[in-house]
């Protein structure tokens, strides 16, 4: 989907949420809902060739492909808990938004721990056992 | 070689800030951007750290591996005592059963050496055992037996006789090498008693 579309979209959502909002509140959230996932399934095939084009790239550059997936991943954790977290912020739920964003944490931390526990090691594993 | 070393890790190092630098924009713009920029900086030391890495031999990559593996038993929400102990029994079951087959190849092997040598000039490379059911070894569900043959080198005192030399046509020669591989194998269904069982035999290079 072109830039153009996905902006006439977004401005045409809004106007019916402005015109319905007065009358029917939950179809109104419900437009916004439904422009949300339209917009992000659209903007994910476009992610797809970037996330090919990183791989290709990390490829070349002999980056091991366990740290490149582990990038991957996180990304696409940030991006579903934002998406998610907007959403329910939209919905007025902004404590359930502050969650969702609390998992995403969590779930990149966890993610980054393999990581970190090998930085670890291998220090330990420099020092020599006097 | 040590400067290709250099160069690799200098070129891995660049091309990964390039990337970092990418990624850091794909990223949506709110509080997850820090952790996220925490664990591209990680990989990155770990990436800067690779010529130590070298250095002391460390098996980074082992030990990343492993550390994600024990995340994901512990995501999974299986007891990883019970996981570690059911595997280092499969581990420890695997290879007893490697070890009698093993045992088993080479009796069998000792067996039919001798008529083999006498009567085909060759004699047993290696056996393979194929059963129904992986995993599990016992006569039942042995279903085929595979054995590579070689031509037997003439021991001490032996005399080397001069083989004839015929030439023929190709085809004629496969067919009698196929018919000397049957015999072989009627000789050690024979030997062996194991009638009812599959065997095949390949010349040892040949495989199948």
């Amino acid at each position: 989907m072109d830039i153009l579309q996905i902006t006439i979209l977004g401005v045409l959502a809004s106007i019916l949420y402005i015109l319905l909002k007065e009358v029917h509140a939950s179809i109104a959230f419900l437009i916004i809902l439904i422009t949300g996932i339209v917009i992000f399934f659209s903007i994910i095939q476009q992610i797809q060739l970037i996330f090919e084009t990183i791989q290709r790239l990390g490829d070349q550059a002999n980056v091991q492909g366990l740290y490149l997936t582990t990038i991957l991943k996180i990304i696409g954790i940030s991006y579903i808990a934002e998406i998610g977290a907007h959403l329910t912020k939209d919905a007025g739920l902004n404590s359930v938004s502050k969650y969702i964003e609390l998992a995403g944490k969590i779930f990149i931390l966890l993610l980054a721990v393999p990581i970190i526990t090998a930085v670890i090691e291998a220090i330990i594993g420099f020092i020599p056992n006097v | 070689m040590r400067i290709d070393i250099f160069t690799d890790w200098v070129t891995q190092i660049i091309l990964f800030i390039i990337l970092a630098s990418v990624i850091d924009l794909l990223i949506p713009a709110n509080h997850l951007q820090k952790y996220v920029r925490l664990a591209i900086s990680l990989i990155l030391i770990l990436i800067l750290l690779q010529p130590v890495f070298y250095l002391f031999n460390t098996d980074i990559n082992s030990a990343i591996s492993s550390s994600m593996n024990n995340i994901e038993s512990q995501l999974h929400g299986q007891p990883s005592i019970e996981n570690q102990i059911d595997l280092e029994k499969r581990e420890i079951e695997s290879g007893q059963d490697a070890y009698i087959l093993e045992q088993m190849a080479i009796e069998l092997e000792k067996i039919a050496a001798d008529s083999l040598r006498e009567e085909f000039d060759a004699e047993i490379a290696s056996i393979d055992f194929q059963f129904s059911v992986t995993d599990s070894v016992s006569y039942e569900e042995l279903t085929e037996v595979i054995v590579y043959i070689t031509e037997s080198e003439p021991g001490e005192g032996a005399m080397n006789t001069v083989e004839d030399v015929v030439i023929e046509w190709g085809n004629e020669e496969e067919e009698q090498a196929d018919e000397l591989l049957q015999e072989i194998e009627v000789l050690l269904k024979e030997i062996w008693e194991i009638e009812e069982k599959e065997i095949t035999v390949y010349w040892e290079g040949e495989g199948l």
